[in-house]
């Protein structure tokens, strides 16, 4: 599905990705972990073409992704939720949900399904983006993704800031994302909950892949959480 | 001074202000999207004029038909001025793009200087809006009348295309955060050339409608354009509701002033400036994010 | 052989002596011949109106005969852009480099200020034209400057008289906030004083203010008979355009500071129709020459002249009359065959060049701008609706303030 193969980035004269590789494969929910500034935002930015990659290959599907633009990476099936959410605040909720172009009409999750799983949405319908909290801003971001036709979403640290109820309910979104068929691609801080909800683990340190492994593996390996993520 | 002399200057005022509202309609729209500060708005606005004499003297003698076809024409241009010229700018720092848009302006003026001469070109007022109406308190002008009218439904229109229409939402959308328009699979660089076309069309209309007024010149930009940063800075960058506010609030002050006491008329506006940038400076609409 | 060495040497040294005495005397045989240069704005904002006073320069010359004093007149312009420093570093080339004896025109009042000061210098003459401060007849005056067509105090005197005497002593001005516009006001204020008028009110108004709607509204609150606009280019455009728009011209008669058949050519005689104002000259003039100047103009250039270019060749005319009547090209006897001398030319019927303060004038011209029906023939814009006398139209002897001096 996904696929980095020694991907190179920079910001202005510093070398944030050092060669990162890794694969994402069909129906998986992936996790990129590590320590703050190890990259992992970054790597999502490239993806995406937001922060374009100097040297390296990214394969979507059989696409090479480098050297497109974000709008033309997004109509080809990903959906990149932010760190910092996004929200357009000048927008109402509905406008924010309507917003994403559909391609052939087709959603992945119509609106009623949204508003079965985001009921908090529904409720604000008409208000602004700049009147939500953390909380449904959260929400909005991730529920805006899924109105369009995505094949993998990448996410970043959704459940930064949240509390702890607010987390789980993430958790059950993103169980019944993965049943959708779409794969998951999640950069977390939050170990315990990565360990809850992924199936695959990358961890990335100092722009690089140090560690790959299955969820049963890491989650009982403390020795590599330790090292790596200072757990 | 008697009250109906203060309730015609008041009424006078309100419609000084309406041309600073569709100046500063379209250098907002600009601002708010692209972030650009753009100093060839009032040289845009003199094209717009131009283009109006263009029409009606050599093309269809018909003030409707320019009065049609000029901001057209116009927004035309911007798109193409956007297309062609500023779009290799948006990576630069703004001050590259200022300068651009300084030099744009004064190429802009000479270009015409050359075709059309220094002293201007005549433009009279269409013959069905000559003559005045009885508002009661006073006579008025009918095309002054117009031209408020005229401008509340261009705002009207702004707004609604803006707020109610997807459109709308996509602009207001790149606005708030361009990356992420992007980042959703929308080809924002329509979206800007469209924006910019908008504006560019809104200073023509400016200067569509001003001509019969004022003396159509290749300097007529220069003077508003000072006024409409004015207005911008009041009414909040990048807001449509700060620059009708804003632009009408304009027209009163120097109104007012001129009433009281004219060589302050002009100081008037800037202090007023002055004051809502130590005070407020993003404005009365204007949004937190621009001044971070 | 030894006497052929003495032969040699004293051809050599008759050689040697005639051919000195020969490089003495050569000037005073054969002198540099006149050279006359206009200065003036070929590329700024009022290029449209003086840029054409080198031609008139130079048709001045050809009627002239094109020599003086055995020998060619030279002729060389300059562009000062309206800029002062320009137009200073241009007069000092013009006088140092370019070796003239006399710079024409130069409008910009500053500029002209400047220039009269190179003037003075260098000990060489200029004649301004296009420079209507009253400061170069005035306190900066001196023996080599020759102000020439009008000055400012004449284009208020004149046609504030004649307004107060035709059209109405209950005035309101709207007057340009700055030097000009301040002298102007005062001007005009001293004639409708003098014929016992009544001001009922004055706004000083920015340079490039567009929109004048307030000011014309405080006017027409005022209920003046005549509205005077103390402004020029795209401001006066704008102020009348507006006063017409309110309809204010249906009660008030409005008089302008100055007026270019180019600025009624340019924005359409709607916008002046059946305003007033003063003018050194019409390209209508009965002057003697004047229909032979305008004819020959007119088939050159398919368009009138303008007062500018009038004033122009009336001034090189006149300096070249000077020459030859001094017989002499050197300042000091040019300027004294200036001084107090009365002439007929295209421009002035008679023209008296004033010892006092070497204002050259003459009887002013009041005119009417035409409205659209009546104008039967193209650029006949105005039409002579008065004059004022030389006597009234400047300012009175000892009242000048110029301190001649010396040369």
């Amino acid at each position: 599905m996904l696929r980095l193969q020694d991907v190179n980035t920079f910001y202005g004269d510093s070398h944030i990705l050092k060669g990162i590789s890794f694969e994402v494969k069909d129906g998986e929910l992936a996790t990129l972990l590590g320590r703050n500034g190890a990259g992992k935002s970054t790597t999502l930015k490239s993806i995406m073409g937001i922060v374009p990659p100097k040297e390296g290959s990214i394969l979507f599907g059989n696409e090479e992704m480098v050297g497109k633009r974000p709008h033309q990476i997004a109509s080809l099936g990903l959906g990149y939720v932010p760190e910092e959410r996004a929200i357009f605040p000048s927008l109402s909720v509905l406008e924010n949900l309507n917003l994403p172009t559909k391609k052939n009409r087709k959603r992945l999750w119509g609106l009623e399904k949204i508003y079965e799983y985001f009921p908090v949405l529904k409720e604000r319908l008409h208000h602004k983006g700049s009147q939500l909290s953390g909380g449904e801003q959260q929400m909005l971001a991730i529920a805006r993704v899924l109105t369009m036709d995505i094949k993998l979403m990448m996410l970043d640290e959704p459940t930064e800031g949240l509390a702890p109820f607010l987390v789980l309910e993430i958790g059950k979104i993103l169980q019944e994302i993965k049943k959708s068929r779409v794969v998951v691609l999640l950069v977390e801080q939050n170990t315990r909950f990565a360990i809850n909800v992924a199936d695959k683990h990358h961890i990335i340190y100092e722009g690089k892949i140090a560690y790959r492994g299955d969820n049963d593996d890491f989650g009982v390996d403390k020795e590599i959480q330790t090292r790596y993520l200072g757990v | 001074m008697s009250a109906q002399f203060i309730g015609m200057q008041l009424f006078n005022g309100l419609i000084l202000g309406s041309v600073y509202v569709l100046l500063s309609l379209g250098l907002s729209i600009i601002f708010g999207m692209l972030g650009i500060i753009n100093f060839a708005h009032g040289a845009f606005y003199m094209l717009g004029a131009y283009a109006a004499y263009t029409i009606t003297s050599y093309i269809f003698p018909n003030f409707w038909i320019a009065f049609i076809f000029g901001p057209i024409f116009m927004g035309a241009f911007g798109a193409a001025c956007e297309v062609f010229f500023f779009r290799r700018l948006y990576k630069l720092p703004p001050l590259y793009v200022m300068l651009f848009t300084f030099g744009l302006m004064m190429a802009f003026q000479d270009i015409i200087r050359m075709i059309f001469g220094s002293m201007g070109v005549p433009f009279n007022t269409p013959e069905s809006l000559m003559g005045a109406v009885n508002l009661g308190f006073m006579y008025y002008p009918k095309y002054r009348l117009f031209l408020i009218i005229v401008t509340a439904l261009c705002s009207l229109g702004v707004w609604l295309f803006l707020s109610k229409t997807r459109l709308g939402a996509l602009i207001r959308a790149g606005t708030d955060n361009s990356q992420m328009v992007d980042a959703l699979g929308i080809n924002i660089s329509r979206i800007t050339t469209l924006v910019f076309g908008l504006g560019i069309g809104l200073a023509g209309l400016a200067g569509v409608l001003v001509a019969p007024i004022q003396n159509v010149t290749h300097l007529m930009g220069m003077d508003f354009l000072i006024d409409c940063f004015v207005v911008v800075v009041i009414g909040g960058m990048g807001s449509i509701a700060g620059s009708i506010i804003g632009g009408l609030i304009v027209g009163e002050i120097i109104a007012m002033g001129i009433m009281v006491w004219p060589p302050i008329a002009n100081t008037l506006i800037y202090l007023f400036m002055a004051a809502f940038l130590l005070v407020r400076p993003r404005g009365l609409f204007g949004r937190e994010a621009f001044h971070d | 052989m030894k006497k052929y060495n003495k032969i040699f040497g004293v051809l050599v040294v008759f050689l040697m002596v005639s051919g000195i005495s020969a490089l003495i005397v050569s000037p005073a045989v054969a002198a540099d011949p006149v050279k006359v240069a206009v200065l003036t704005d070929m590329s700024g904002p009022y290029a449209g109106i003086t840029a054409k006073n080198v031609d008139a320069a130079r048709m001045a010359i050809e009627d002239f005969g094109g020599k003086l004093l055995g020998q060619n007149i030279e002729f060389v312009y300059r562009d000062h852009q309206c800029k002062p420093d320009v137009a200073n570093q241009k007069a000092k080339e013009l006088y140092e480099k370019e070796k003239v004896d006399v710079i024409i025109d130069c409008p910009n009042s500053a500029a002209g200020l400047a220039v009269s000061n190179q003037a003075r210098i260098h000990k060489k003459l200029f004649f301004p034209i296009g420079s209507g401060t009253t400061r170069l007849n005035g306190s900066d005056c001196h023996r080599y400057t020759f102000h020439w067509g009008y000055n400012d105090y004449m284009l208020a005197t004149a046609a504030g008289l004649w307004a107060a005497d035709n059209l109405g002593k209950r005035w309101y001005t709207i007057t340009a906030d700055y030097a000009w516009g301040h002298s102007l006001l005062k001007n005009f204020k001293n004639a409708l004083k003098s014929r016992g008028g009544t001001l009922l009110g004055n706004d000083m108004v920015a340079l490039g203010t567009s929109d004048f709607s307030p000011y014309i509204l405080k006017a027409m609150n005022a209920n003046p008979d005549v509205l005077v606009l103390l402004n020029a280019g795209k401001d006066g455009v704008n102020s009348t355009k507006q006063a017409n728009e309110f309809g204010l011209k249906k009660k008030v008669k409005i008089i302008h500071a100055l007026f270019f058949i180019e600025g009624i050519k340019a924005v359409g005689p709607d916008v002046f129709a059946d305003d007033y104002g003063a003018a050194p000259w019409y390209w209508k003039s009965q002057n003697p020459g004047a229909q032979k100047f305008v004819a020959q103009w007119q088939k050159k250039f398919n368009k009138p002249p303008n007062w500018m270019n009038a004033a122009t060749y009336s001034a090189v005319t006149q300096y070249l009359e000077a020459v030859k009547r001094a017989g002499i090209k050197d300042a000091k006897p040019v300027i004294e065959k200036l001084e107090g001398h009365t002439f007929r030319d295209i421009f002035a019927n008679p023209g008296y060049i004033r010892p006092d303060n070497h204002m050259k004038v003459a009887d002013a011209n009041i005119i009417r701008a035409k409205r659209k029906e009546e104008i039967k023939e193209p650029w006949d814009f105005f039409e002579f609706v008065g004059s004022v006398s030389a006597k009234d139209a400047y300012e009175p002897v000892g009242k000048t303030g110029c301190n001649m001096g010396g040369f």
